[in-house]
């Protein structure tokens, strides 16, 4: 029988951060998409940054103001970082396999026999801020940079020789997310029922970005 | 491993570990034999781990929403300082030994062989550059684990505010006449006196050079991985979601001998490759150069499309095939 895709939760035993984030709901999850493993850790966010660029072109032309302007469409980078704290050796052993888990969705998902990498989706939960409409409690993103850095002035535990765990971690996510698209006329018919919404005729959610 | 401070060095073989690093060649039987090795206990001030994914963004329709990207490779770079600090003199040679052996890995391979053909006729020997140094491997506890890394980065700072360690010319009485402070605490410590103690050989008798109590480190390195990285592959037969390494280990980072592993890391009884030559022959174990075979697709072998579409023996077509390195047939002309 063959494994089944992880879904890894958060350590919890009562007195740790992982507790305080459960009772607050406070849960940030990854997926990777090609595999449907999960991992989940408390939503200590650090910093957070939404960027939508458009991509454009400018042209100017002599004794004409204002430069002329194309755009084609619109990237949307998003960057946040979190700290991982561990406050015993069970709950950094615990936290270790969670983040090597996240690392590993930076990897792709071979088919056997075939040496084709596919690249995996990662799809990030749980943040408020992060959504792609207010019906939707996820934002889809490839992670073009993912980091993991020690932070040794918080100190380490060191259960026995060979093993170290520090007792705070920060971990960074660079990523450009895949915008929502709406891909059926069942779809718009549903937003004008629904949302009381009519003519709408964007591509996306009228309701994208969510930031609340 | 070299003198260390007795503290630093009880307290590094207890509860830490040291920073451990080995040359490495191919033996001829196709084993990994060590060239070079030295390590040290460090004090760590910053790792970072940085994981890069490739992806190309291909052009698309103009306006589209969303461009059309596609996976290559990831890269995991690690950027690793530390302080080494030295409550003696010795410590603080050993600390500045083991930092020339670092800064050398950092520059390429080179060669010349000393004869008439490397040398010019200003008798200058004329070096070969072989290329990057692919043979270094780093073990740092369960952070970095035997893995075969790339140099890209290396810095030594002495941090003089700490202090330093003098020359001393102070001449001292002894039994054997009258000898500098410096000289004769080298010859102490290189004795292994016990009238020396450890915290009092703080002066030396090298006329103009100083030894720094604590240098600071700074190394960048890209990780090459002799295994695959990834979900299913080719050691994972019927397993896509297990982690392709196959090892019964966790990764990239360790969590200790006595702590069990999740399940889709663990290891699978891998099928090995079937031995397409037979074992007498001398030449089974060398790699051969793989030649694409060529046979012919019988009428056993066609599908029922093609007997529809009335295709039979005679339009047998010619299959090109090979054999992978995991004994896998690959058809080359599908």
């Amino acid at each position: 029988m063959p494994v089944g895709p992880v879904n890894r939760g958060i350590y919890s035993d009562g007195r740790s951060a992982g507790a305080h984030a459960l009772g607050k709901g406070y849960i940030v999850t990854f997926k990777h998409v090609a595999t449907g493993h999960m991992v989940s850790f408390p939503a200590a966010i650090q910093n957070f940054s939404d960027a939508h660029s458009p991509d454009t072109s400018e042209q100017t032309f002599t004794s004409q103001m204002d430069p002329m302007i194309q755009q084609d469409g619109t990237a949307r980078n998003i960057s946040f970082s979190f700290v991982v704290a561990n406050s015993s050796v069970e709950e950094a052993r615990y936290n270790q396999q969670s983040v090597n888990l996240l690392l590993q969705m930076m990897y792709p998902r071979y088919e056997f026999g075939r040496r084709t990498a596919i690249g995996s989706y990662i799809e990030i939960s749980g943040l408020s801020f992060l959504r792609d409409s207010s019906t939707s409690n996820s934002t889809t993103v490839y992670i073009t940079n993912l980091t993991y850095d020690l932070n040794p002035d918080e100190g380490f535990i060191t259960p026995g020789p060979g093993e170290l765990y520090p007792i705070l971690l920060t971990i960074s996510v660079s990523a450009q997310a895949l915008i929502p698209e709406i891909t059926n006329i069942e779809e718009i018919n549903s937003i004008e029922v629904n949302e009381g919404i009519e003519d709408w005729r964007q591509p996306y959610p009228p309701s994208y970005p969510s930031y609340k | 491993m070299s003198y260390q401070f007795s503290n630093v060095e009880t307290s590094g073989r207890t509860k830490y570990f040291p920073l451990e690093i080995t040359r490495v060649s191919r033996s001829q039987t196709g084993g990994v034999e060590p060239t070079e090795e030295f390590s040290r206990f460090v004090f760590l001030t910053t790792y970072n781990e940085s994981f890069e994914a490739t992806w190309t963004v291909n052009d698309s329709n103009f306006g589209a929403v969303n461009k059309t990207f596609r996976y290559s490779q990831t890269n995991r770079k690690l950027s690793l300082s530390f302080k080494l600090p030295a409550r003696n003199v010795a410590d603080s040679k050993e600390n500045l030994d083991f930092c020339q052996k670092l800064a050398r890995l950092a520059y390429g391979k080179y060669y010349t062989s000393l004869d008439g053909s490397s040398i010019t006729e200003f008798n200058r020997p004329v070096y070969n550059y072989q290329g990057a140094l692919f043979d270094i491997r780093f073990n740092f506890g369960n952070l970095i684990r035997n893995e075969n890394v790339y140099i890209t980065e290396f810095s030594f700072t002495p941090n003089f505010d700490a202090g330093i360690f003098e020359y001393s010319a102070t001449p001292v009485t002894t039994e054997n006449g009258t000898e500098p402070l410096g000289r004769l605490k080298d010859r102490l410590f290189s004795e292994s006196s016990s009238d020396l103690p450890e915290t009092s050989y703080t002066s030396h008798g090298d006329l103009g050079k100083i030894y720094p109590k604590e240098v600071e480190v700074n190394i960048g390195m890209v990780i090459l991985h002799d295994y695959p990285l990834g979900f299913g592959g080719p050691r994972r037969e019927g397993e896509p979601l297990k982690w392709a390494e196959n090892r019964n280990r966790d990764w990239p980072h360790g969590t200790g001998p006595t702590y069990p592993v999740l399940e889709y890391m663990t290891e699978d009884e891998e099928a090995l490759p079937e031995l397409i030559v037979t074992p007498e022959d001398p030449e089974a174990e060398q790699d051969q150069p793989v030649e694409p075979q060529t046979t012919t697709r019988g009428r056993e072998e066609l599908t029922s499309e093609d007997v529809r579409a009335g295709r039979g023996a005679q339009q047998q077509e010619p299959v090109q095939w090979t054999v992978d390195e995991y004994g896998n047939i690959q058809v080359l002309n599908y």
